[in-house]
């Protein structure tokens, strides 16, 4: 055992997050072929074979059973499409050790998009990850690459947001350690929803024009939007959701997002972005399309709430939601605010079992998007109380509060 | 302990202990709904399992005899193949014939343990494949056009880098 040790020491750290990795070993197998026996063909002819061979393979291996000929296609992209529930991971830090923790699905189901929020003061991306397989495997990776290489597959687009907090609900997470390094929530492709991910600098009438275009298709309209900058747009911000909310009507659409440190996308835009930049992450359906999803996003304000009126907003917000089979969150809260942590026991309590990733930003954005919403709720005064601005736009950007954004996709799930 | 006679299709006969043939739901209905319960002269007849292979599921029936039942499926739940045991993966050192033939008898018998180890065996020999390893290994004959095999391709860019 204490040569083993010996052996860690000898590899030269990166000085980075030391993680174990998850993947695992494929056992070795050799099945001989046998003389005039067509055993491909034999599995395809007896039905459900294929599919129960095929529906012991994760994502990766999926995609490469699926190019493999038309009969395989078929029933891997039938099995993918059936996993449709959220994945999630998150790292964070015991007694000097880096635990990963991750859903049983994770590297298992379709991927629509994956959000990764970390924390700049823990984890810089120009870091080395150390991965340790056994014992004595260990190999470095720039971030970027550790993540392509086990969290989310390399063909699938995924950002990274950098925040002051990473605070997330996860189902087994250790209570009292709720702070993470790092969190990633990995949505599903949704049956008719495209979920883009673009930037965009809102004070540029023409930039917003110009990546919108480019980035939703003209036959569909906006479920949901989620908002990343790294300034203070109070007015700017409304120029990119006129143009992405028709009417800028809150009921519209469900928003949320937070003034952030800094987000890095990958896979698509490869530029450097003004400070000004939004980045966004965008949920759209075909208009008039049907589809089994819905959106719905609260503001609870006030630093002053008690845990029995926190859990009232809440019960009041699920109250006027409708839930799906499977759903997944967003929490933006404010960085001011202290004693936080135990909105996330409450937000357990209410919506048990939904993945919640969260953090703390300095300014939330959101608007109250939810049935039987009170109209009031969108034009409290503007607290900058600019006289610019004429029109009476539902407020959007806030501070002491908490934004919550729901996602929920599938069957209606009665209550 | 009380015993039961399986044939085979080829007419031979293996006398097992009823609780070791109980693991297969077929034959556990099959002696519930027909009341051959006790009656030890009554012969149950597999028409779709050969001698040779009706051996092995014995064999690995006899050895399983005490696991306890396995768990029901889930579609969102993570599938395992690294956890097979190391005397199934001996008792599973078949050619690919032999391999299917425990596959199918575990399907027609009904026997959830023996039917998962079989296809996680065939999925090992899947994974960490790229699709060109996977058809050489089954002999499988590519189907796609050549513009089907563009798009597919398109699709998953990345898996022809690596």
């Amino acid at each position: 055992m204490s040569k083993r040790i010996m052996n860690i020491k000898e590899v030269p750290h990166g000085g980075g997050l030391c993680i174990r990795s998850l993947k695992k070993s494929i056992p070795e197998v050799n099945i001989p072929k046998t003389k005039n026996f067509d055993f491909a063909n034999a599995i395809e002819s007896v039905y459900p074979l294929l599919d129960i061979i095929l529906s012991f393979l994760d994502y990766k291996d999926l995609i490469n059973a699926s190019q493999v000929n038309k009969a395989w296609k078929e029933v891997a992209d039938k099995i993918l499409l059936k996993r449709c529930d959220p994945s999630w991971f998150t790292c964070y830090k015991i007694k000097g050790s880096n635990i990963l923790k991750y859903s049983d699905n994770l590297n298992k189901n379709n991927i629509g998009i994956g959000i990764i929020l970390y924390n700049s003061r823990r984890i810089k991306l120009t870091d080395y990850i150390c991965i340790h397989r056994e014992i004595s495997i260990i190999s470095l990776k720039p971030v970027a690459e550790y993540i392509t290489d086990e969290l989310i597959p390399p063909n699938i687009e995924y950002c990274l947001i950098s925040c002051p907090r990473v605070v997330s609900q996860f189902p087994i997470k250790e209570k009292a350690l709720l702070t993470s390094t790092f969190d990633g929530l990995i949505l599903p492709k949704i049956p008719n929803v495209q979920t883009t991910m673009f930037h965009c600098n809102p004070v540029k009438k023409l930039d917003i024009k110009n990546t919108i275009d480019n980035f939703i298709k003209p036959n569909h309209e906006v479920k949901c939007i989620l908002l990343f900058c790294k300034n203070d747009l109070r007015k700017s911000i409304y120029n990119l959701l006129d143009a992405l909310v028709p009417g800028l009507n809150p009921l519209a659409a469900a928003i949320g997002g937070g003034i952030i440190r800094g987000t890095k996308t990958f896979q698509n835009q490869k530029k450097v972005f003004s400070l000004n930049d939004v980045f966004c992450i965008a949920f759209t359906k075909e208009k008039e399309g049907k589809c089994d999803f819905s959106a719905f996003s609260v503001v609870i304000s006030g630093d002053d709430l008690s845990k029995e009126e926190f859990e009232a907003e809440l019960i009041k917000f699920r109250k006027n939601t409708e839930l799906r089979s499977h759903s997944a969150a967003f929490r933006i809260c404010c960085s001011a605010k202290v004693d936080t942590d135990e909105e996330l026991d409450l937000f357990e309590k209410v919506f048990p079992n939904v993945p919640l990733l969260g953090m703390d930003a300095d300014g939330e954005i959101g608007w109250n998007c939810y049935n039987n919403v009170d109209p009031d709720s969108w034009t409290r005064p503007n607290q900058s109380g600019s006289k610019r601005m004429k029109k009476n736009y539902p407020v959007v950007q806030h501070q002491w509060s908490t934004v919550l954004v729901l996602l929920t996709w599938g069957n209606l799930v009665t209550k | 302990m009380s015993k039961i006679k399986l044939q085979s299709s080829d007419g031979e006969t293996f006398e097992v202990e009823i609780e070791i043939a109980k693991c297969s739901v077929t034959i556990k209905t099959m002696l519930e709904d027909l009341g051959m319960d006790e009656d030890e002269e009554e012969v149950v007849p597999l028409p779709n399992v050969n001698s040779a292979i009706l051996r092995k599921v014995i064999q690995w029936a006899t050895y399983h005899k005490d696991d306890p039942p396995p768990p029901e499926d889930d579609e969102n739940k993570e599938k395992r193949t690294d956890d097979i045991s190391s005397w199934d993966a001996d008792f599973l050192k078949v050619d690919q014939g032999t391999l299917f033939e425990l596959i199918l008898a575990a399907n027609y018998l009904d026997i959830k343990g023996l039917l998962d180890v079989t296809c996680k065996t065939v999925a090992n020999m899947i994974k960490g494949k790229a699709p060109e390893e996977i058809r050489k290994t089954f002999n499988i004959k590519n189907d796609f056009t050549a513009s089907e095999e563009e798009q597919v391709r398109k699709e998953n860019e990345w898996c022809e880098e690596k």
